[in-house]
């Protein structure tokens, strides 16, 4: 199984509760997620911190995983400033 | 208008408002009926009549006005009560304001308001805050906008390879956010984008606070940055990135010591001040101002400038030259009437001097620190190599070099390109490096220096090189080259100046297709300047590029084509000669050819080319100009005499009579007379399309 | 690249100074004379990228505004900066409380300006 996530394109505080339901959704589910980066203009730290949690929860259960696809240069840029790439597994 | 001079009426007319609703309000707490409404808005009037003299710089009035509002901030806020007398006061400062108003706006006597300063200051609180409030306070407390124009201190904020000091102290830093910090729009991607700009900054996020997504409360903050800075000279920089949230984190900058100190037990009476120093440092490092940094601030040099509109050091570039062409003009009647051991000779000589300098003064006036344009460079380059995924880092030198503001404004675009090119062409993925023994990381650098009256900017990178196999594969596939041409090195690398010319073998959205380096060299021809590469396999390649310091004057060759005058611009001329009969072989029908030294140059008569009356046609008794041309190539020019090399200033006739492809603009000469500068590169460029297709440019002879 | 930036002050002189230094700097600038007025525009507006706002004002000051916008709105995360002076600490701090996002202190010049908007929007 697999389902899609689509990031807003400003991707502030508000937007980190809905991003974590949509994530437990198909983590409850045991389905894989691709979250869809490709308009993001602004991205908030709250919602970072979902998406490593997410992440992270996905890794631990095994199975099902998180992705982050087509991420938008400005998806990129907040990420490698705040030392996250690795972390969401975001290579070059 | 000035638009700071259009807001400065705005605000006089806003203070005539101000001090009309301030009277009222004033009038009204006299009568006992204003309620706190009113009273707010004297509180208002007066203290936006501070902001805006404020903002120019208008201290007496702002100092004034600065000890009223204080009164009236008492009386608002309930800590002073209106009685008659108090209101009194008021009504007394406030017509000492209005005359301070007046004083700003047509200037006269200075305002006698000592005494009701006194008994505003008596108001406010006695005695005690008089140091504070009184008199002559510092402006910057003020309330306003000031606009000096500010120096940009080049070693402040530019990144940190721009000036890899190695005695810059380094910092590590631990920020944890609170949930507070989200709440007020705040984002630490801004704060550590802030800080990456005072310095070279390693990041890493420590996620241990995280918790499960089930756990994990949407608006809480789990994550903490550490941080290393180096190359930082100035602690309270670094306190200034999170100024904003400074109660909304948890925040610890500490220096880090080197190590030196311990390892080197000789140097130890050396070492001994600069490590005790260190420790007291840290010992203060709680305090809000460490000594160090206090001391660093206070070194800062501020050049005092002035804000000029535009238009009017044009008008003065504009004077000057029509000061120069006319001075050309006397010389040249006063000689021809006079003899040549004059003394008036001399007198003109130096005037001639003088008025040079003159003119390079007022170019002057019109050049900025290619540092506006440099400086948005590196975000570029690092959004150039995430894009392409390559890595890739910037070295700039050079920033503080000066060239025309016109020349700064186009220079944006080839640069851009040029550095977009440089990553995704020039740089190897970081596989391909590592495996041809480089480090993963390439290299790009951005440098300007002045060279010869012009300025050189060179784009370099240490990436593959020009494959000119490859160059030369694609020109024949393309047609640009018969398959058995012979051309040399550079004649191949400079292929890729052609239009539409691509080899990246997949068209990227970064510099693939639809603007070329084509564009670039356009650019940079229309700006008067030249673009040269060199490449070597496998070591990286780079572009020159040169251009002059300013458009409005250029050292040209003055030549004589029948009875018209031209001028060739001398940065592409390469020589001139006078060519034997055995040297000039027709080809095809009208075309010639000129063997120079045993090359073959197409021999184009400019008399011909632009349909000029009374000009020689036979080109065996001209004078023979050679040009060349960016990247196209070597022309011959057959003229029919040289008169002279001189500086000319450029009159574009484009906004008259619009664009005539050939010619770049007109000059007016010594004598009066209107000259037409050639554009070589048209004018090579029109002849190679179509040798046998002279003239497009007679209706530029008829102009 | 340009952002649209919403100013709320009472002064023209000041509103005039803001616009040539934001639209100088290639923002979009639009412009409110007072709290109310800066709900109002806001309201039409939908989201702009950052707000300026000077704290006193007649019908609704700083503190109601940035409250209000904080309430929630479309702009209930944009970033705030209020406009105060070095002498008035207190003013920072109740804004903060207000939440604001960051503030300016005058007087500045367009550098200082761009800066504060640099640290509180990409």
């Amino acid at each position: 199984m697999e389902e899609q996530v689509t990031l807003p394109a400003v991707a502030d505080l508000t937007q980190a509760g809905p991003l974590k339901e949509q994530l437990m959704q198909s983590f409850a589910a045991g389905a894989s997620v691709t979250v869809d980066a490709s308009s993001v203009q602004r991205l908030s730290s709250p919602c970072l911190q979902v998406l490593v949690a997410g992440k992270q929860s996905f890794a631990k259960a095994g199975g099902a995983s998180l992705v982050i696809a087509n991420p938008s240069v400005a998806f990129r840029e907040t990420v490698s400033v705040l030392g996250l790439m690795d972390a969401l597994e975001l290579g070059k | 208008m000035d638009p700071m001079e259009a807001i400065k009426q705005t605000f006089f007319q806003e203070c005539d408002e101000l001090l009309l609703a301030m009277e009222e309000g004033l009038i009204a707490m006299e009568n006992g009926e204003a309620d706190s409404e009113m009273i707010n808005a004297v509180f208002r009037a007066v203290h936006s009549i501070k902001g805006g003299g404020g903002a120019f710089g208008f201290d007496v009035l702002v100092g004034f006005a600065h000890i009223f509002e204080n009164v009236m901030d008492l009386i608002r806020s309930d800590k002073l009560n209106p009685t008659p007398d108090v209101v009194k006061v008021l009504l007394r400062a406030g017509d000492k304001l209005s005359d301070h108003v007046a004083l700003a706006r047509d200037g006269g006597i200075d305002v006698q308001d000592s005494e009701v300063k006194a008994e505003l200051n008596q108001l406010a609180g006695g005695g005690e805050e008089e140091d504070e409030i009184g008199g002559e306070a510092a402006p910057s407390e003020f309330d306003g906008l000031s606009f000096m124009p500010v120096q940009i201190d080049i070693g402040d904020d530019a990144p940190a390879f721009m000036s890899l000091e190695p005695e810059l102290p380094s910092w590590r830093i631990r920020f944890t956010p609170h949930a507070g910090l989200y709440a007020k729009a705040n984002e630490p991607y801004l704060l550590i984008r802030e800080l990456g700009m005072l310095g070279a900054l390693e990041v890493t996020a420590d996620l241990s606070a995280i918790p499960d997504l089930l756990a994990i409360e949407p608006e809480q903050a789990y994550l903490t940055w550490n941080a290393v800075l180096r190359d930082c000279a100035d602690r309270s920089k670094i306190e200034e990135v999170f100024e904003f949230v400074s109660g909304d984190c948890d925040l610890d900058i500490s220096e880090i010591v080197p190590e030196l100190a311990v390892a080197e037990p000789v140097m130890e009476e050396v070492l001994d001040a600069p490590a005790s120093a260190v420790i007291v440092d840290l010992v203060t490092a709680a305090e809000k101002k460490p000594v160090a940094a206090a001391a660093s601030t206070a070194v800062e040099v501020v050049k005092s400038t002035i804000r000029v509109d535009l238009d009017k050091v044009d008008r003065l570039v504009n004077l000057v030259g029509e000061l120069v062409i006319t001075q050309a003009m006397l010389s040249q009647r006063i000689l021809e009437t006079t003899s040549a051991q004059s003394t008036i000779g001399t007198g003109l000589g130096e005037l001639e001097h003088l008025l040079r300098e003159l003119q390079e003064a007022v170019m002057a006036i019109r050049t900025q620190p290619v540092k506006s344009v440099f400086q948005r460079m590196p975000r570029l380059v690092r959004e150039t190599a995430a894009q392409t995924g390559k890595e890739a880092h910037l070295e700039i030198e050079g920033e503080a070099t000066e060239v025309d503001k016109t020349v700064i404004e186009r220079l944006g675009e080839p640069l851009t390109h040029m550095i977009r090119n440089a990553i995704d062409h020039g740089l190897e993925s970081p596989e391909d490096r590592v495996a041809a023994g480089k480090p993963a990381e390439g290299t790009v650098k951005l440098s300007a220096e002045h060279r010869g009256g012009r300025i050189v900017i060179e784009v370099s990178d240490d990436g593959r090189g020009i494959n000119r196999a490859k160059v030369r594969e694609k020109a024949i596939e393309r047609g640009v080259i018969a398959a058995n041409a012979n051309l040399s090195d550079e004649e191949i690398d400079n292929l890729i100046f052609l239009p539409g010319f691509s080899t990246a073998s997949q068209v990227s959205n970064i510099s693939g297709r639809g603007v070329g380096l084509d564009v670039v060299r356009r650019n940079i021809n229309d700006l008067g300047g030249r673009i040269t590469i060199s490449s070597v396999l496998g070591k990286g390649s780079k572009f020159s590029l040169t251009l002059p310091l300013t458009l409005a004057v250029l050292d040209g060759m003055i030549v004589a084509v029948g009875d018209q005058t031209f001028v060739l611009p001398l940065s592409h001329i390469v020589e001139s000669l006078l060519p034997k009969q055995s040297d000039i072989n027709a080809f095809g029908s009208t075309g010639m050819l000129l063997n120079v030294r045993g090359v073959y140059v197409p021999l184009i008569s400019v008399g011909r080319l632009l349909n000029v009356r009374g000009a020689n046609y036979d080109v065996t008794s001209s004078v023979v100009i050679l040009v060349e041309s960016e990247g196209i190539g070597r022309m011959a020019l057959a003229v029919d005499g040289i008169i002279g090399q001189r500086q000319v200033v450029i009159k574009s006739f484009e906004s008259n009579i619009g664009h005539i492809d050939g010619i770049a603009a007109a000059t007016i000469l010594g004598d009066g007379r209107v000259a037409l500068i050639l554009d070589i590169d048209g004018l090579v460029a029109g002849c190679r399309e179509g040798v046998a297709r002279p003239i497009e440019y007679q209706q530029a002879a008829g102009a | 690249m340009g952002k649209t930036i919403l100013t709320v002050d009472d002064s023209r002189t000041m509103r005039d100074m803001l616009r040539l230094a934001l639209s100088g700097a290639g923002h979009t600038v639009i412009q409110a004379d007072d709290g109310v007025h800066g709900v109002e525009v806001l309201e039409n507006a939908g989201l702009v990228d950052v707000i300026i706002t000077d704290i006193n004002m007649p019908r609704m000051d700083g503190y109601g505004f940035i409250e209000h916008v904080r309430r929630g709105s479309a702009n209930k995360m944009t970033p705030i900066l209020v406009l105060t002076t070095e002498s008035e600490p207190a003013k920072k701090t109740r804004a903060r409380d207000a939440g604001a996002t960051g503030w300016i202190v005058k007087p500045f010049d367009p550098e200082k300006l761009l800066a504060a908007i640099r640290r509180v929007s990409p």
